[in-house]
């Protein structure tokens, strides 16, 4: 963390030179604001997302869990973010009592009208859902091929922006994956990234009437040799997908598409993951490629939308009904001998995961979010190999979520 | 030549050339891979790294993958890890190699598992075996055992005991009824004493061993039950217990251990250890397990452990009871002194796996030791039952 630290207070230095200070003074923007002058603020923030399960399947245990074990906080965060001299932008934001407790820590420099450097510990541009803020995402977990294919956070440096009167958005970066060596060190675990976005209509907008986002992203991860390969997991947490050994490359595809109007909002994303097996086999020789695919198409309706407004007869402000069909599967290149499920197996068995989401939306007011989500899901596993079955399991859970 | 041959001299050649390769393969059982007359060899081919990290790591219980051959018959996708409480031992792990683990239906010849039991703790390394033998001749369920030389990528890696491992399959050929199957597991010093109404101490003494999904209250709710009426029972009325534990079964097995002076079994010197309870509706059935310390003092009194146990002392106490277990102390000491059968016993597994076990240089006891357990064992033989009479007479 100290490396991040060191690179946030350097970019915030460059870029102190041309700022005067006008305004300044403690303001109510929404949340806490400080301001200084024009070009610059600093704004506090802070997240709690509470959990109640309703229902599990999974686990036989579950219809005589306490009230406290149904409740879990999955966030509890705090941060500040802001901008300086209308050229730094920078957000530091921490969990509550996590091992781990660093979530964002960057700054990002407009250098260029379409070229930006942002150094720290941020999401690496990959998955649009893993791309979405965990409050602002229309389900309660996110689809399996996301969690469990797309990478999250890591310390790296990335230049973006947007070219075309704001069409295309580019993001590429170099990243750390494992903290035993620096990123520019010799020996470094590195995963190179590259993401683009095309969105053709209303100049580049994302978000309102009729907004078209297209994108394409590719990752390359150095993969040093052992048990390090994807694994599946239910909703839950259960795996039912363990890692396989691994050694050489991980390359990562993904494409999606989001479509945003007043009344509904579509999103697709498809997800594929190749693992070199190097050396892999038991008696030593290479194995071939492990493959994991997954995706998710999505849809919400608003069935009454946040501003007040409501179509029919809709009781509720900011309310939204919400679906989703994700799919996660492993297997591997090859296909010319038995397939197995080992750890070393040349071929993999194919096992994979099945879930529909149905929900409910209720933005209460601005800061307060309610979100009921049931998850059927239903394991794929043609050769019977694993124990868990294939019998369909429904969990249920309602979050409560303050965000300000 | 061939095509001088007609066309039924050519099937029949080749129904016979099918023949020959098709044999080998599909003549081999459990009664074979147990067969304890013959000194077996097993094979194991696994990444050397997993070899080296199996070592490393032999404290836990992380599974690596491998292929097994054994007789001639090669078993893919196959587990292999560390195994074993007092006697995990780094330089010769002990193994469970298990069949089922990637692939939940995968069975060796009807097995889930097969135990590769290291011998460490036993010097004369035939104690096991042998305990696992009476229990048997005395109609106890019991793991079959035979010894095999171990190859892990052509290396030798010692003399290992191959154990049956007490698991669903087991429990179901030998009780006849499907049920649930619990390990138990020592955590501290427990002599059947009430752990209380909530099931988690039941949970922590009993790992279920089950495939399938079970609640909680399903599986411990009649472990409670069991515990408490051991405890609560009434005095004249501990045959109460028999619903949860079959009281015949319990009193057999216990007639047998206390002859072969196991002091590490239910009846233990640091409480209850060792065994399964495999539990067919209420009732559950005793299986034995690891008898490694059988046989260790030919003078080991007969009711050591037994009457600071719960279950133990209030067994004794009711009188059919305890004439039940006279008569199977009796039994135990028939099996073993019929036909001279302990002493030949002790003398055939020790001539079947000595050569192996002199080049066994994995192994932590000196060739000088395993000489002197074997004859231990001769000694315990020629003066145990003797010993034992003596002390069933105070006990009628």
């Amino acid at each position: 963390m100290k490396q991040v630290t060191r690179v946030f207070l350097a970019l915030c230095l460059l870029s102190a030179a041309p700022a005067l200070a006008q305004d300044t003074g403690a303001v109510w923007d929404n949340r806490p604001t400080i301001v200084f002058g024009e070009g610059s603020r600093i704004e506090m923030h802070a997240r709690l997302q509470s959990d109640y399960l309703l229902r599990n399947e999974a686990d036989p245990d579950a219809s005589s869990l306490s009230f406290e074990d149904r409740v879990s906080v999955p966030r509890k965060r705090v941060g500040v973010e802001g901008v300086l001299f209308n050229r730094v932008e920078f957000q530091v934001e921490g969990e509550i009592g996590a091992d781990q407790p660093w979530r964002d820590v960057y700054a990002d420099v407009k250098v260029h009208r379409s070229l930006r450097v942002r150094a720290g510990r941020f999401k690496v541009p990959f998955s649009l859902e893993q791309l979405t803020s965990g409050t602002e995402l229309d389900f309660i977990a996110r689809s399996a091929a996301v969690t469990d294919l797309s990478p999250a956070r890591d310390i790296g440096v990335m230049l973006h922006g947007r070219l075309a009167n704001k069409v295309i958005k580019y993001e590429t970066g170099v990243f750390e994956v494992d903290s035993t060596a620096r990123l520019w060190q010799t020996g470094s675990i590195r995963t190179l990234a590259g993401r683009v976005t095309i969105a053709p209509l209303e100049d580049g907008k994302s978000r309102g009437s009729d907004a078209l986002e297209i994108s394409a992203a590719l990752l390359r991860t150095d993969l040093p040799e052992g048990r390090g390969s994807s694994s599946g997991h239910l909703v839950m947490g259960d795996t039912f997908f363990r890692p396989m050994f691994v050694n050489g490359t991980r390359t990562r595809m993904g494409a999606s598409v989001a479509w945003n109007s007043t009344r509904a909002a579509l999103r697709a994303e498809l997800i594929r993951s190749l693992d070199t097996r190097l050396g892999q086999a038991i008696d030593g020789g290479d194995l071939s490629n492990l493959v994991s695919t997954g995706g998710y198409v999505s849809g919400i309706w608003h069935l009454a939308a946040r501003d007040g407004h409501r179509w029919g007869k809709a009781p509720l402000r900011g309310l939204d009904l919400t679906g989703r069909f994700d799919r996660l599967s492993f297997g591997s290149a090859s296909s010319d001998s038995d397939a197995f499920l080992n750890p070393r197996a040349d071929r993999v068995a194919p096992i994979g995961k099945d879930a529909w989401t149905g929900g409910v939306n209720w933005y209460v007011n601005r800061w307060v979010k309610v979100q009921a989500n049931a998850v059927r899901e239903k394991l794929v596993d043609p050769l019977s190999l694993l124990p868990l079955g294939t019998t369909p399991v429904l969990s249920t859970v309602v979050r409560f979520q303050v965000a300000m | 030549m061939m095509a001088a041959l007609s066309f039924r001299a050519r099937f029949a050649a080749l129904a016979l050339l099918l023949c020959c390769f098709s044999t080998p393969a599909a003549a081999q059982t459990q009664a074979e891979l147990f067969d304890d007359t013959t000194l077996h060899t097993v094979e194991i081919v696994i990444h050397s790294r997993d070899w080296s990290d199996l070592h490393e790591n032999f404290r836990t219980n992380d599974h690596y993958p491998c292929d097994v051959i054994w007789n001639g018959v090669r078993m893919r996708n196959v587990a292999v890890r560390s195994r074993g409480n007092g006697s995990r031992y780094q330089a010769k792990p002990g193994l469970e190699l298990s069949f089922d683990y990637y692939a939940s239906q995968q069975r060796f010849l009807g097995l889930r598992a097969l135990v590769l039991d290291n011998l460490v703790t036993d010097p004369s390394m035939i104690r096991e075996a042998t305990a696992m033998a009476i229990l048997r001749r005395m109609g106890v369920p019991a793991p079959r055992e035979a010894p095999a030389r171990v190859f892990v990528n052509g290396r030798f890696a010692g003399v290992y005991m191959m154990v049956e491992p007490v698991d669903t399959v087991f429990a179901q050929k030998a009780f006849e009824k499907p049920g649930l199957l619990f390990e138990y597991r020592w955590v501290y010093p427990f002599f059947a004493t009430f752990p209380g109404e909530s099931l988690d101490p039941y949970a922590t003494l009993f790992e279920s061993r089950n495939l399938g999904v079970h609640s909680t209250a399903e599986l411990y709710t009649p472990m409670r039950e069991l515990f408490r009426t051991i405890n609560q029972a009434p005095d004249g009325a501990f045959s109460q217990v028999d619903q949860y534990l079959n009281l015949a079964g319990l009193v057999r097995t216990l007639g047998a251990s206390t002859f072969m002076a196991e002091w590490d079994g239910v009846f233990g010197y640091d409480g209850m250890n060792n065994f399964y309870l495999y539990r067919i509706g209420e009732q559950a059935q005793l299986i034995p397990w690891d008898r490694d310390q059988a046989f260790h003092a030919a003078d080991y009194p007969l009711l050591a452990g037994v009457n600071v146990n719960v279950l133990g002392r209030r067994m004794l106490e009711d009188a059919e009871l305890r004439a039940a277990y006279v008569q199977a102390v009796t039994d135990a000491i028939a099996a073993a002194e019929s036909d001279g059968w302990l002493e030949h016993e002790f003398a055939r597994q020790h001539a079947l796996v000595r050569e192996a076990a002199l080049a066994d240089t994995f192994k932590p006891a000196t060739n000088e030791e395993f000489e002197q357990a074997f004859a231990d064992l001769i000694a315990f033989a020629r003066t145990r039952p003797a010993f034992v009479r003596n002390e069933l007479q105070q006990l009628k």
